[in-house]
Parts: structure tokens; sequence; C-alpha cells
């Protein structure tokens, strides 16, 4: 399959226009949505195509980000007028390792919304059940002796009782 | 086929794969080999048993002379002391036990008390340790990860070159092809949930979260000079080429921000906090469920 530029950039426009709507949600209910044009994205560099290595028996062919930061501008209509933000992620190995949102916005109420959304635009950790991804091990609390446990059981216990 | 040994040890529960065919006379002299180092290991440095080393040395001053594995174990805790200003010491044995983490695991809290400084109580110029006074001694920071280490090296001498030696979650990791292992990095507050699937190519990652062994207000890391448990991180995870640095620095980020260490050791980070933000160092190889 010939490597296509414009599905990858259109996958990075997916991401980014979820993290924009993200700001609008989060920052006002009365702004306007208006989604940024292609054009409007910035790739620094060409994406390629390569092969990952899966666990089955055929190698899939899958769509991979260069390693690199990513910037966006994004662009949504306030009742104040045009308002701007922009938004870098970081990838490496196809995977969002940071991301950053820098509020572009001079007026005072769409900079306070752009502020408050930057400080808690870091996306929160949340955990996905075992039963959904492929692992070969697990890591956590290590050490658990046995005999810990029981003894945390029998604390337990004899506190209902 | 892959050979796996599986069993308990330490307190915890051993998985090692070895990658590569074996044959079932080897096999068995390497299980053998391996679980004698686990024992001797446990026979120095375990403060849970009455007959080991640490244990005399809570008793008796005087001079001890330690074996060759403990020069790396007591320079690593040695620099980790100094840069965590005394917080990571292995002098916490007696408050732990105060707090009724001891060889009965108890749980029973009793008054804790503030361990005394490194140089109080020992001075050590390899292989001679001199207890200037009775004191428990207590590797639990790092001694897993250096058994994991150990370990590994025991495999190696016996030729094999890929391999996974598991700890209980913390591990030390070698394939051919560097093909990567998924590790699942569990979310302490529920166990059926990973945060996220870290993708290791060698070497090792260790981690640490308070959950699994707590007990009132404690868990296995006490801040020795508050004497309180720190709350404000829930899980760490570190990846270093070895696996005594990766499970030692767990602890250490619990009292000092990253780039303390930095400077003195190469390892990677993620640490989550107990309001769900966290930190990823840039070359931590992890693929995160946010």
């Amino acid at each position: 399959m010939e490597p296509t530029q414009s599905s990858p950039k259109m996958g990075a426009t997916a991401i980014i226009l979820g993290l924009v709507i993200a700001l609008l949600v989060a920052g006002s209910a009365y702004v306007f949505v208006k989604l940024p044009k292609k054009d409007e994205i910035i790739v620094p560099e060409t994406p390629i195509v390569g092969n990952r290595e899966t666990t089955g028996a055929t190698p899939t062919s899958v769509l991979m980000y260069k390693d690199g930061s990513y910037t966006v501008l994004g662009k949504y209509n306030s009742p104040g007028g045009a308002q701007e933000i922009q938004i870098t992620l970081t990838l490496k190995e196809g995977l969002i390792v940071d991301t950053t949102a820098l509020p572009l916005a001079t007026q005072p109420g769409p900079l306070n919304f752009q502020q408050k959304f930057s400080a808690g635009f870091k996306t929160l950790v949340v955990g996905k059940s075992i039963d959904q991804v492929t692992l070969d091990k697990v890591s956590g609390s290590s050490l658990t002796p046995k005999g810990f446990n029981d003894a945390v059981l029998k604390i337990q216990a004899q506190a209902k009782a | 086929m892959n050979t796996v040994f599986e069993f308990e040890a330490i307190g915890t529960h051993w998985v090692v794969d070895i990658y590569e065919k074996l044959s079932s006379s080897k096999e068995s002299f390497l299980l053998e080999k391996i679980q004698e180092r686990i024992g001797v290991f446990d026979f120095h440095y375990s403060r849970f048993r009455k007959d080991s080393l640490v244990a005399r040395m809570s008793e008796e001053s005087g001079v001890y002379t330690l074996p060759d594995d403990a020069e790396r174990m007591f320079e690593i805790y040695r620099i980790v002391y100094d840069l965590t200003r005394g917080k990571v010491t292995p002098l916490i044995g007696n408050t732990l036990v105060q707090a009724g983490y001891d060889k009965e695991y108890s749980l029973k809290v009793k008054t804790l008390s503030i361990p005394d400084t490194w140089d109080d109580v020992f001075e050590y110029v390899h292989p001679t340790l001199n207890m200037k006074k009775p004191y428990l001694l207590d590797f639990g920071a790092g001694g897993k990860g250096y058994l994991v280490d150990i370990i590994g090296e025991v495999i190696r001498s016996c030729g094999v070159e890929f391999f996974c030696v598991d700890a209980g979650g913390d591990m030390l990791y070698f394939a051919e092809d560097r093909k990567k292992l998924r590790v699942g990095l569990e979310n302490p507050n529920n166990t059926s949930e990973v945060f996220g699937i870290a993708h290791i190519e060698c070497g090792s990652i260790c981690g640490s979260a308070g959950n699994r062994r707590q007990w009132g207000k404690y868990h296995h890391i006490i801040d020795p000079f508050t004497l309180t448990s720190p709350r404000d991180i829930v899980a760490v995870w570190t990846t270093s080429s070895s696996a005594l640095v990766a499970d030692i620095l767990t602890t250490a980020l619990s009292f000092v921000s990253p780039d303390v260490l930095s400077p003195y050791f190469t390892y990677e980070y993620f640490i989550v906090y107990a309001d769900g933000t966290f930190i990823i160092s840039s070359g931590f190889p992890i693929e995160l469920f946010t």
C-alpha cells in the first residue's frame, strides 16, 4: 500500500480536533465551534508507513507517525471574537508522550478560559481493564507476601467484629 | 519450547522465563542454582528471618565481614541516601518494625522513632562493616531489585543470553532481536486495570505502589523524618539497565523530584499522583491510557 499524505494528517487532525473541542466544552458553554481547516494543521515531518510487530501470525501494516513534536493552531469564535490557542503533541513511536497548550487570546475573558484550560489540559491517567489489552507481564505494587495479606484480612475481620 | 520457572521466594512470586531451549538436566541445574542463590541472599539480608546476617547485626555491635555482593548494594544505597538527604536509608528497619511491619506482620503500630544517621551507626569499607551499635538494617528499597540483577548473572553464567526474571513485577529482561516485552502498569486503586503498557526493549522495569502493603495509615515506605507514609504519589515505575537502580529509585522518587537523581543515574520514570495527574520522562516507553 502506498503511503498517503492525507490520512495520517487526518489522524492527527482528529486527535487535535478532539482536544480543541474538549477546550471549548471545558472553557465555555456559549462559544461557537469552528473546526480548523486541514491546511491549518502544521505537521513538521512526513509521517511514514511502517510495519509494527503484532502477537498474531500475520503482521499487519499500520500507520506510524514519525517521532517529534506536532503543533496545531486551534481557532474558534467566541462572543469576544475569533480566538486562537496553540496545542503541541509530542509523539514517540506512535504514542502521545506529552502535550502542551499555549493560550494565545489577548482579551481578558477568552484568555481566562484558555488559561484555565491550559492548566487543566494535561489529561489524567485512567485505568483500562486488563482484559482489553494484550500483556506479557504486569507490574504494580510488588512484594505481596502471603503473610502480610493474611494479617490484613485478620485485622479487617477484627474491625468488623 | 521455552523454560519457565515459577516459585515463591523472599515473600513474592517469581517467574523466570528462559527464551532458549534447555536440556532437562540443564534446566534442573539452573533452577537449583537460582534458588540456592536466592537462599544465600535471603540468609544475608532478610530482616524477616531470625538467623540472617542483618538479624545478627541488630543484636550485636562489632565487625562483620560482608559477602562480595554487599559492595555494590551499599554503594548504591549510599548515593541514594545522600541524594535524598537520608530519606532512603537502610536504617529504617527498626522504624518499620515499630510501625508493625515486622517478622510476624503484626501490623500493630507502636511509637515510631526517627532512625539514626548512617555514619552514627556503621562504617563500611568493603568487605568490613563495623556496626558501632546494634541496629536493624533494611534493604527493602533496593534489595529485591538487586537480587533480580544477581539472578540475571546466575542465568548468564549458565550460558543463557535471553531471559526474563520477574520477581513480583520487578523485572530484568533480555530477548533476541530486542523483541519488546509488554508490561501492564497496574492501577493500584483497581488492580483489574492498567494505566498503560510499558514496552521494554531490554533491561529492568520496577514498580512501587502502596496499595497492597498498607495497614492503618502506613504502607511499605515511611519517611524517616516525618514518620508518615508518603501519600501524594500512588504509583511509580522506573526503567534502567540495572534492577537495583530501578528498584531503589522508585522509593527515592517518593521523596525527591526526578531531576535530583538524574545526574547520577541513567533511568526513566513514570509517576502517578493521587489526583490522577502524572509525569513521564521523555524516554519512558509507555502506551498510556488517559
